[in-house]
């Protein structure tokens, strides 16, 4: 699923730099982008989306006040130079707040709460953490998130950054496939492609050039196979 | 002899003259005025009067007596008690008078340093609102400059780094040269160029002038921010922006002209002219002319400044 997303702000170049940023994420689909708010106000009413980038302090109308005015809101990201505004945003229900200037992993930790939202589960709930269990931190943004290993279906990496396909949620994460291959290693996690390592104990299916795990198809690569095999003879019985 | 009875006559009532106004402008007088309390200080005036009239009785039936004029000083009626009360009173009033007026002039003063701290604390302030979110959405131009790897992104660094020391080390001071005035417009004009991608008609002349003179800092800024305020985007491509500085003898003249975009931001532009309005209030009074007016297109202000 994609997120479809607008992009509400005044400056050119934070407007450049978010769509950038935007478009490094394969879960964001930037319909259409805006100067001001007044302008976005027929297009928001009449389409539906999923989030809202806005800049705060703007011409005409405040992103604010342009999201009090909305009737069914989408999530919002609030992003502004302004750091007073930050309650005002938060009690509108503003899923994150960036506060220029922000970078690329902090922009990854906003969409990461996204994500979660709308997936509707929230990560840690319901969840009996087991002090012999197996875990590993996640990076989101600055923060360290710990993910059990068990909850782990499987890794895929991007172009800048990997996504973490959890039991609950996914979270994406600046993080390096060849560390995670090694790290993981020995945990049972195997890298079957460039952009795939999963997590073996999850696996349903193994076909020839690819895997099931949790319904979905993954690919095994040439480079991959004979390291598979190898997992794959050793479980043989 | 003559001179002796003369001398006499004149210090020993002005002994006990000087002896009741200094206790009473010292004493007396100081109580009412800290703690106004009327009541007391009648009750100590009365009584000290009285108690200095005594002394001043006996000292002079003890000493003039015998050099003439023995009637008066004999006996002690009506009128020589009325004389020598109102002799007391005039000195004790006359000096109470100038207790008032030295108190006065020190509250006055008092209240003068109060005001002058009052407005410097103001100034500060004043000169304080301007805005640090033009330093972060610099900051985050930047960023986007640096992601792209454009060479721009060392120009807005050196030229932010221009306007950021302007700000720390020579807002503070009360006065500087209009051409680091002038140098700090060009910089924060060249940083607004690239942010609109140089969208926009941009004109500033300061030809005319004499950079030499001294200025209060800071005080250009706010009508160039005001003529960035309305409406100028990147998308508006016929918004232009004129700005004009000349120098005649010790008046400096200031002209910005801009058009006004269709979406111009009007309400909240409101706010920085407020603050150089007050500024120059402050530190020009009487010495500048200040007129904005607004029509339908175009935005206007000019600024006559007496720098002498």
């Amino acid at each position: 699923m994609k997120l479809r997303c607008i992009i509400i702000e005044d400056e050119p170049m934070a407007r450049k730099l978010l769509l950038d940023y935007c478009s490094r994420v394969s879960e964001i689909e930037v319909l259409k982008e805006f100067t001001n708010g007044l302008d976005a106000l027929p297009y928001l009413n009449s389409h539906p989306i999923d989030l809202l980038f806005i800049d705060i302090k703007m011409p005409g109308i405040t992103g604010i006040d342009l999201v009090k005015t909305l009737q069914h809101k989408p999530k919002i990201i609030f992003t502004t130079a302004f750091a007073e505004y930050a309650v005002d945003g938060f009690e509108l229900d503003a899923t994150d707040y960036l506060l220029k200037p922000f970078n690329f992993p902090r922009f990854i930790k906003a969409v990461n709460k996204v994500l979660s939202h709308v997936q509707g589960i929230q990560p840690e709930a319901g969840h009996i953490k087991n002090a012999g269990e197996d875990y590993i931190f996640i990076k989101d943004g600055r923060d360290m998130v710990k993910v059990p290993l068990a909850d782990i279906f499987y890794i895929k990496g991007q172009k800048d950054y990997v996504k973490f396909n959890l039991r609950s949620r996914k979270i994406m994460s600046l993080m390096n496939m060849k560390d995670l291959e090694n790290n993981l290693a020995e945990k049972g996690f195997l890298r079957i492609h460039q952009s795939y390592i999963v997590n073996t104990a999850q696996i349903d299916v193994v076909s020839s050039n690819s895997i099931k795990i949790n319904g979905e198809f993954l690919p095994i690569s040439q480079t991959y196979k004979q390291g598979f095999k190898k997992y794959i003879d050793k479980h043989q019985h | 002899m003559d001179f002796k009875v003369a001398f006499l006559r004149i210090t020993v009532p002005m002994f006990f003259h000087i002896i009741l106004s200094y206790t009473h402008y010292f004493f007396i007088l100081p109580d009412l005025l800290r703690t106004k309390r009327l009541k007391r200080y009648f009750l100590r005036l009365v009584p000290a009067i009285a108690i200095v009239m005594f002394f001043q009785v006996i000292t002079e039936n003890a000493t003039l007596t015998s050099l003439g004029n023995s009637n008066y000083f004999e006996s002690f009626g009506w009128i020589r008690f009325v004389s020598t009360l109102w002799d007391e009173m005039s000195f004790m009033i006359f000096t109470g008078m100038i207790k008032f007026a030295v108190d006065w002039f020190e509250m006055e003063n008092k209240k003068k340093t109060l005001e002058n701290e009052k407005l410097a604390v103001e100034l500060k302030y004043l000169k304080s609102q301007i805005n640090p979110h033009f330093l972060f959405n610099t900051l985050h131009n930047l960023n986007y400059l640096t992601q792209i790897k454009s060479d721009q992104a060392s120009e807005v660094i050196v030229m932010l780094s221009n306007i950021m020391r302007y700000m720390i080390y020579d807002s503070n001071k009360s006065s500087v040269t209009l051409r680091k005035e002038i140098d700090y417009i060009q910089d924060y004009l060249a940083l607004e160029a690239i942010r609109l991608n140089n969208k926009f008609d941009l004109k500033f002349d300061v030809t005319e002038a004499n950079d030499q003179l001294e200025i209060a800092p800071l005080i250009f800024i706010p009508f160039v921010e005001n003529a960035f305020k309305h409406g100028i985007t990147d998308k508006d491509e016929k918004s232009w922006i004129d700005i004009r500085l000349s120098t005649k003898e010790n008046i400096m003249y200031l002209v910005v002209e801009n058009s006004i975009g269709e979406k111009g931001d009007h309400e909240s532009s409101g706010v920085g002219l407020d603050n150089v309005k007050k500024r120059l209030a402050l530190g020009y009074p009487g010495k500048y002319t200040l007129n904005i007016d607004e029509s339908e297109k175009k935005f206007h202000v000019s600024l006559t400044l007496d720098l002498t």
